[in-house]
């Protein structure tokens, strides 16, 4: 039997003897977890509570007596009265040989370093590399499972060479990196994508030592389908796959759960935070909803969203021509005067779905009871075709997520799960690994069309007519024969749907999952009958999806100007934000909520915004509100959870952290400032409280229980807008789309989301684009309802023929064509019918020009240096050649160039390593090891740099001082070349000492050979030359019979520091180059500071070289560690170095 | 029930008006290895030398009849005479040979490998007299080289499937006892009892079960069930009835390797024909029993011929083994009881079914009965596909059957890759699995590499594990890293950087593997390094210490000298130098510049100038 994770508690408890002790477990568990819950260790890497057993790595073995051989403790099933031994010596020395093997493939040589703890206290700007080369280089340096396990089964020697695999580091997908190099294979990865997520994007590729990670057949991440979820990323036991905007955060803090406020499904969440900020997010392993799951935008985009750049942290209010940052009080003062004194249509507040249900209540609270109007109004509408008569009706009925997973048939209605719900996907591909039946109703391909047999194709808005045959056949009792011409009409094939009602009718649990645009495009109320009739069918669960984290809650809570909370009417219902933008109110006073729904600031006297960030237009006031993170509150899922959204970081107010305050209670300042009645709220729970009391169905406290909506009145649907339709016409679809959140589209402020909207601009059938003339990327003007709208054409194979897409995000700017949208985000309606021309000449026929090109051309100044040659020459260490005729005549051994990668960069210095007059070039050693050495690593040869001056600093002492040995590690071992060189010139025995903690990072043994007397290496692991830290140097000279009159030594800090220490006793004067020190390199900036002999100098101006025997070293180190965290910041921001 | 009588009696009367045949009959050997060799040509000048002479004779293309050495094989067989076999026939001689039938009416006399008939014949020897196939005994080979395995009517008129309808006749688990009590153990390798694999599948309870027949024959050198399928597929098939009746499989598969066309091609024809005849479908042959067989193409992953592997492989899934238990018989092809055996191990079935256990336990030995193929390879005279009884001595099977080798024996690798070196000592040990597993090694399906005094031992063991650790399916870390640490340590070794403490670390290391790797491939990956060591322990001492490789193979330890006295001058290893080391004027000994010589060999390979004794160019070894 293969054992299986044990869930239920009424399991079978056996007895068993484990180190001769005897213990008990359920039945039907493995080894492994029976020695789990009794608390003994059994070393593993490749086993995963979640995942099925591997045995892959080996660790895990046991004794078993009646069992050949050494069986695993993982794949292994108890039995009762098994008799298991964990840690005989002969185990020990198994796993030790095993573990062995491991770090022979994995640069482990940090693990096996007698220096590791000094290096760890003393080296610490080393992470942050693009390529770990070991443990302190390693993203996961602390957190590493193996890391873990080496320690504890005290392997401190690897007696096999360590091989290094060379691949090149991925960097390129938006949210994650990959780096194979340090992959222990163990597949979790593998099995996480495959068995719990039904993706199977990642698989193992090739075999024997060749065997990696990645997609099949060579392709990227994003053409295998990948969701970007992050479930490989959070199982990945070693380094090898990281988060890109929290990779260099170290060990978090501590972690806190709460809900993910992105949409309606309401995830549970873990929320690391680090230093008071949050720092990553996790998923929950929550059995209601996600069950460990997550998507891209929950499990990547949260710490980004609420620590932007762009966010706006204070309040703001308009002063003659300007914005001007104000207190709270004043800001206060002004818009509560505003409000004074105003009719009740003359003031629109416009509510944002995305607001937690204690915002929603005091809003409406606000307008109604401090402004007595009934001018509220929310988006929340658009995502509510039907209007909330229909989706009260909806909220009434049996909505479930879970049941997704246990139901037998399944009708999945236009959703495309891969980037949005797509929980909701993992949910259905586990149902059909238990043998479901999918029917997909969808005129375009998605992600669960490719898992079914029954794709039904409908022409776009025909869906809800499919979707009520099918209802029609599975509740209406006895078997109908179907109408040809009702099937006709929906252009799907009949045979088709038949053999899908065949399909369904066997079924006993039924689900339907309605994406939102279907109900978006569903132009009579087709879907809304269709689900409530089969909701009267038994064991029948819906789950209709929609934008908008709270719309559930916004309507339960009165924000739309008609309802009150609890849903009831109001006869004036006051303005409606649809008043205000087809022109038929125009309030003087707008007040929005978390939500910006115009490009351009709309007619009217006073604008306020209330936001995370500030809208795209002007505003006369602006509060800053609370992100997610920064207040606590409630958040409503679709099937009526009351969950809990956890406030994280509580930073005290200031410059950086700003004065955002949560909306209830900003609403509960103004009401104050006007001298109006309010409940003194001190806490979101208290506004809960009162919420419980005015509307009986809402808890007083978060519940997790979901909740039908319990209507006492019906409300009227509202009448649907007819489909426009052309006599020969495209289907336009304006489909409900983009990663918004409280008003914007988050890939403005994640730039990562960005490159997954792939979807941006018209979409169209490649064959219509042929068709038509027109090549993908061509501008396109759409005709519409008597409107002009050009935009972007792109091939999508998605799309059926006939039809262009187009999404009508809720969230205004973002994008930059979206504004030429603006029209079409008007329309009424989501379905209408236009026409598709060509502006300007296609580029169908033209060859698109290489990107690389353009960007030369912008970036070429007057005086820019083009790179002749950058090249990766060992792991994270780069070749550089630039062309710099001036700088290569002049420069002399031991100098130095600064240099800034790109306009905006900070100043980089690097050593000389070698140069060429003749040809004007000069080559340095670069480590890549913070933002703009990122940069420099992504350079091409042909690119130009801005900024290239020197030579700067004060040449290398050469003279002939008899024998004298260069030391070099890391980049050293290139810039001490020409001083190696020069002293060989001027007539010393020179030796050569390069140091590295493995071969594969040493180099350039070549070139030192013809200088040197002898080339001596010296490595952490041993693989060639001596074994062993530069502390070993004595010894090494005395092996060698090297007696150095000078030492020279070039590289890390820390390798300065011990080689000084040792020869400081052998009383051999030593030479220390604190180049990698400094930032300005003109002796303005005072970074390079240091004590030298007593006396303060600058390494940029009065070195680089000094004795290493008079530096204060302990006071450079401490300095040194000063901006630690500043320097992990550049490496987190998307948009700065997010690709390294 | 319907039975094939009918059919068989037909397909009886061809076969004898075939051997007694009133037209000449002419039979080509044109397995893999008879087409290797040239057959086709050979053919195509048969028919062309027929077409000619307006001879009205038939040809008939054969598997292979065994002694592969011997391809191309050409039989005559005129109305009257026996049958007689020919070797190494070349296009080229086929107008003489045929002439000597068709125009002079004689015997050709020459390449004369021996004929077929029951008492002498003019003179020439017995056909199965043959040195190499007098000691040999065919019961799953009987058909190869016998019947043309496209057609099904030559194996119904050899008894074909009498043992499968026989067997339904029989309740499942008497056939269970009769494969029981004939002793056969799985052929694959492993040697498991087939009988108690099979009771464990049956007794598993499942709607469900699978038979997969495992024709994923990887390992270098071994091609005993590829021929087997060539020469006579219907056998193997027939196994498969015989067995998916007796576990109450339902579906069958061939997993086969892509690498094999003719046999998939032979496989494919010969299901079709079954199709025709009813034997596969539903209710076969009016039965209870129903049964399909499909085949399924192996992309040719060594590990894929591991069960588990080949299992994920039919499913779609990436060949990579799985921990066992569960074991297939209980939980395999889509967790369904799947009971996966060997080419060889189904092809004998039919025999044994249709002799008797009794019959077949007969050959073999206490615990290891009946007979085995092996594929008989390397620095041996003769060489070729060969079956005989199990307990059969080493030395009968190199010696007697494969002739010994020319250069002096040195060790025999069985097994294959995963095999072990067995040398002089182990000549009269007998083949069988206790025997072979005493000594370290292990019978596997049947490879046989006969290596000579020119075979150095540590190169051997470094292509094998070269060999295993390239096709390593990666998943578990001692066979994906472990392997790759041996062959670097052989490296260094071959390469003259051995040290002493290097055979320590190579024991160790291949302990660990052994003991600490998933499946059978990593397993038993080390097998030739642990022999090696263990009996050839002073090869690679000469090596590390010496700095000596005996055989004069590692090239970074040999050079090449030649001896002035010897030399004639003959200039032949000038002209196949390719970087021009050798150089001096015809009939004057020559010159070697071992700074330019990249120890290529093909000096030594093509200076043949013994006429004083041994040869101008020599290898020697050593510092």
């Amino acid at each position: 039997m293969t054992p299986r994770p044990i869930r239920a508690k009424d399991a079978r408890t056996i007895a068993i003897e484990i180190d001769h002790r005897m213990v008990s477990c359920p039945e039907g568990v493995s080894v492994l977890r029976a020695a789990e819950l009794n608390s003994i260790f059994i070393p593993s890497l490749c086993s995963h509570k979640d995942l099925s057993p591997f045995g892959g790595c080996r660790l895990c073995v046991v004794e078993i007596a009646g069992m050949r051989g050494y069986p695993l403790a993982c794949s292994t099933v108890v039995g009762e009265g098994m008799k298991i031994l964990t840690d005989t010596t002969t185990l020990r020395e198994m796993r030790r040989e095993i573990l062995e093997l491991i770090l022979s493939e994995h640069p482990s040589s940090c693990l096996v370093c007698g220096e590791r703890e000094a290096c760890r206290e003393n080296v610490h700007t080393v992470r942050k590399s693009g390529v770990s080369t070991g443990c302190r280089y390693c993203p996961n340096d602390g957190q590493c499972e193996l890391q873990t396990l080496v320690e504890r089964l005290g392997v401190t020697e690897i007696h096999y060479p360590v091989y290094y695999r060379e691949y090149e580091p991925e960097h390129e997908d938006a949210f994650f990196d990959r780096d194979y190099n340090i992959c222990i294979l163990c597949g979790r990865c593998v099995r996480m994508c495959q068995e719990v997520r039904g993706t199977s994007v990642l698989a193992f590729k090739y075999r024997g030592p060749k065997t990696q990670v990645g997609p099949a057949f060579g392709r990227t991440h994003v053409e295998a389908g990948c969701e970007f979820c992050g479930a490989c990323v959070s199982v990945c036991p070693t380094g090898t796959l990281a988060d890109k905007a929290s990779k260099w955060d170290g060990q978090p803090d501590g972690l806190v759960v709460s809900t993910c406020p992105f949409c309606a499904l309401g995830c549970q969440i873990e929320l690391h935070h680090k230093d008071g900020r949050l720092s990553r997010v996790h998923p929950h392993s929550d059995p209601e909803i996600n069950d460990g799951q997550l998507c891209v935008r929950g499990r990547f985009c949260l710490p980004e969203t609420t620590h932007n750049h762009a966010r706006a942290r204070k309040p703001v209010l308009k002063r003659g021509r300007y914005l001007r940052e104000v207190s709270w009080p004043e800001a206060l003062e002004e818009v509560a005067s505003r409000l004074e004194n105003l009719k009740p249509e003359e003031i629109l507040m416009i509510v944002s779905p995305d607001l937690t249900n204690e915002s929603l209540y005091a809003a409406q609270k606000f307008v109604r009871s401090c402004l007595k109007s009934n001018s509220i109004d929310s988006t929340a509408r658009w995502a509510l075709p039907g209007g909330p008569g229909l989706w009260a009706d909806l909220f009434s009925l049996p909505i479930s997520i879970r049941s997704i997973a246990h139901a037998d048939s399944i009708i999945a209605v236009g959703l495309d799960s891969r980037f949005s719900f797509s929980v909701a996907g993992v949910e259905v591909r586990r149902a059909l690994k238990e043998g479901a039946t999918l029917v997909t109703i969808d005129p375009r391909d998605s992600n669960l069309a490719r898992y079914t047999r029954h794709w039904l194709r409908p022409l776009p808005g025909s869906e809800g007519a499919v979707l009520r045959i099918l209802a029609e056949s599975l509740v209406g009792g006895a078997r109908k024969r179907l109408s040809r011409t009702a099937v006709d009409s929906t252009g799907v094939d009949k045979r088709a749907l038949e053999k899908a009602v065949e399909a369904l009718v066997s079924g006993k649990d039924l689900a339907v999952i309605v994406g939102p645009t279907a109900f978006a495009v569903d132009s009579n109320h087709e879907i809304g009958k269709a689900l409530l009739q089969l909701a009267k069918r038994e064991r029948t669960t819906i789950l209709p999806l929609f934008q908008g984290a709270n719309t559930r809650g916004a309507l339960e809570l009165g924000v739309f100007g008609e309802l009150l909370p609890g849903l009831a009417k109001v006869k004036a219902r006051g303005v409606s934000l649809a008043d205000v933008v087809e022109g038929r109110a125009k309030p003087k006073v707008l007040y929005l909520v978390g939500e910006s729904p115009f490009f351009e600031r709309p007619e009217c006297d006073y604008v306020i915004a209330q936001d995370i960030y500030r809208p795209p237009f002007e505003v006369d006031a602006f509060f800053p509100a609370a992100s997610f993170a920064e207040a606590e509150g409630t958040l409503t899922n679709v099937e009526g959870r009351v969950q809990q959204i956890v406030k994280i970081e509580d930073l005290p107010d200031g410059a950086s952290t700003g004065y955002a305050r949560p909306d209830w209670f900003i609403f509960g300042a103004l009401a104050e400032k006007l001298g109006r009645a309010w409940p003194p709220f001190k806490d979101a729970t208290q506004v809960l409280n009162e919420i419980n009391e005015k509307v009986a169905s809402f808890p007083a406290s978060p519940d997790r229980r979901p909740r039908r909506l319990q209507l006492t009145t019906r409300i009227p649907w509202e009448k649907p807008h007819a489909a426009t339709s052309g006599p020969d016409g495209h289907r336009l679809i304006l489909e409900p789309g983009g990663f918004r959140h409280r008003g914007i589209d988050m890939s403005f402020a994640v730039e990562g989301l960005s490159e997954l909207a792939l979807e941006e601009g018209f979409r169209l059938h490649p064959d219509d684009l042929k068709e038509l003339g027109i090549a993908s990327g061509d501008t396109v003007v759409l005709g519409v309802d008597g409107l002009d709208v050009a935009a972007p054409a792109k091939a999508d194979p998605d799309c059926p023929r006939g039809a262009v897409y187009v999404h009508r995000p809720f969230a205004y700017g973002g994008l930059p064509h979206r504004k030429s949208l603006e029209p079409l985000y008007r329309l009424r309606g989501s379905l209408h019918s236009a026409t598709v021309s060509c502006s300007g000449p296609s580029h169908a026929q033209t060859a698109a020009r290489p990107a690389s090109a353009d960007r030369n051309a912008e970036s070429r100044g007057p005086e820019s240096y083009r790179i002749v040659e950058r090249r990766m020459i060992v792991p994270n260490l780069h070749e550089f050649t630039v062309e710099a005729p001036q700088v290569a005549m002049a420069v002399r051994p031991g100098n130095f160039v600064i240099l800034r990668p790109d306009e905006t960069g900070e100043r980089v210095p690097l050593s000389v390593a070698d140069w060429d007059p003749k040809a004007g070039t000069v080559t340095s050693i670069f480590l890549q090891v913070g933002a703009s050495t990122a940069k420099l690593a992504r350079l091409r040869p042909g690119d130009t740099i801005p900024t290239y001056a020197g030579p700067l600093g004060k040449e290398a002492e050469i003279a002939n001082f008899g024998t004298v040995l260069c030391i070099g590690g890391c980049y050293g071992i290139g810039s001490i070349y020409p001083v190696a060189r020069a002293l060989h010139e001027a007539g010393n025995t020179v030796y050569t000492l390069l140091e590295g903690r493995s071969r594969y990072l040493l180099y350039w043994q070549e070139r030192f050979r013809p200088i040197s007397a002898r080339v001596i290496e010296l490595t952490r692991d041993g693989s060639t030359g001596y074994k062993g830290h530069i502390s070993r140097l004595a010894e090494i000279l005395t092996l060698e019979k090297i007696n150095p009159d000078r030492i020279i030594v070039n590289g890390c800090t820390f390798l300065m520091m011990r080689t000084s220490d040792v020869t400081r006793e052998l009383g051999v004067k030593t030479i220390v180059n604190m180049n990698p020190i400094m930032i300005d390199g003109t002796g303005m900036c005072g970074v390079c500071r240091l004590t030298v002999a007593g006396k303060t100098r600058f390494a940029c101006v009065d070195g680089p070289d000094f004795d290493g025997h008079e530096v204060d070293w302990e006071e450079f180190l401490t300095r040194r560690k000063t901006y630690n965290p500043e320097e992990v910041q550049p490496l987190r921001r998307s948009g700065c170095a997010s690709h390294y | 029930m319907k039975t094939l009588e009918a059919q068989r009696d037909r397909a009886i009367q061809a076969w004898h008006e075939l051997e007694n045949n009133a037209r000449p009959l002419i039979y080509v050997g044109a397995g893999s290895c008879g087409l290797a060799a040239g057959a086709a040509e050979v053919i195509e000048a048969i028919a062309g030398y027929l077409a000619e002479k307006r001879i009205g004779a038939d040809i008939l293309k054969v598997g292979c009849i065994g002694p592969c050495y011997l391809e191309p094989l050409v039989d005559v067989q005129m109305p009257g005479n026996p049958r007689i076999s020919y070797a190494n026939v070349t296009p080229g001689l086929v107008r003489e040979l045929l002439d000597s039938f068709f125009e002079k009416g004689d015997v050709y006399q020459h390449h004369l490998v021996g004929h077929f008939g029951q008492n002498g014949f003019k003179g020439a020897p017995k056909f199965f007299e043959h040195a190499m196939l007098a000691r040999q005994v065919r019961v799953v080979l009987r058909n190869c080289g016998v019947i043309d395995p496209d057609n099904v009517d030559h194996y119904l008129a050899r008894d074909g499937y009498r043992a499968f309808e026989k067997c339904l006749s029989m309740r499942w688990n008497d056939v269970l006892d009769a494969i029981k009590n004939s002793g056969i153990r799985g052929r694959g390798g492993a040697g498991f009892p087939t009988w108690r694999k099979w009771l464990v599948c049956r007794d598993t309870e499942s709607d469900t079960r699978y038979l997969i027949c495992n024709a994923d024959e990887g390992d270098p050198g071994a091609f005993m069930n590829r021929s087997l399928i060539e020469g006579d597929p219907h056998s193997v098939l027939e196994g498969m009835l015989i067995a998916a009746y007796t576990i109450g499989a339902s579906e069958g598969f061939v997993y086969i390797r892509a690498e094999y066309p003719l046999a998939i091609e032979r496989l494919r024809s010969a299901i079709a024909r079954m199709r025709e005849l009813g034997l596969l479908g539903n209710r076969i042959l009016g039965s209870d029993f129903s049964f399909d067989i499909k085949i399924k193409e192996g992309a040719g992953a060594f590990v894929c011929g591991e069960e588990t592997a080949l299992i994920a492989s039919i499913e779609g899934r990436r060949g990579m083994p799985r921990t066992r238990p569960p074991f297939p018989a209980v939980e395999g092809l889509w967790g369904r009881p799947t009971i996966i055996n060997n080419v060889e191990t189904l092809g004998t079935l039919p025999n044994i079914i249709r002799n008797g256990a009794e019959w077949y336990s007969q050959f073999g030995t206490e615990t290891s009965k009946g007979t085995k193929t092996f594929s008989l390879v390397g620095k041996v005279r003769r060489t070729g596909l060969i079956e005989v009884p199990l307990g059969t001595t080493l030395r009968t099977v190199i010696y007697d059957v494969g002739g010994g080798s020319v250069k002096g024996f040195k060790a025999v690798q069985t097994g294959g890759p995963s095999g072990g070196c067995l040398g002089e000592e182990f000549l009269d040990s007998p083949i069988d699995y206790e025997a072979l597993a005493a000594v370290g090694s292990i019978m596997g399906s049947g490879g046989l590499i006969v290596l000579d005094k020119n075979t150095c031992i540590v190169d051997t063991a470094k292509y094998f594990l070269n060999f295993t650790q390239a096709e390593s399916c990666g998943k578990c870390v001692p066979c994906r890293v472990g392997t790759r640490h041996l062959v670097g340590i052989l490296e260094r070794i071959s390469q003259g950087n051995g040290e002493i403490s290097d055979l320590a670390k190579l024991e160790r290391l291949a302990l660990t593997i052994k003991g600490g790797a998933l499946c059978g491939l990593g397993q038993t990956a080390p097998n030739p390094v642990l022999t090696s060591l263990k009996y050839f322990r002073g090869e690679f001492l000469a090596h590390i210490i010496d700095k000596r490789c005996p055989a004069a193979v590692c090239r970074d330890l040999v050079h090449y000298r030649i001896i002035k006295d010897k030399c004639t001058g003959c200039q032949r290893c000038v002209k196949v130098c390719p970087t021009g080391a050798i150089t001096g004027p015809r009939s004057e000994a020559h010159n070697l510049d071992m700074s330019k010589c990249i120890k290529c060999r093909s000096c030594y390979e093509i200076c043949r100038f013994d006429a004083i004794a041994g040869d101008a160019i020599v290898i020697e070894s050593g510092a």
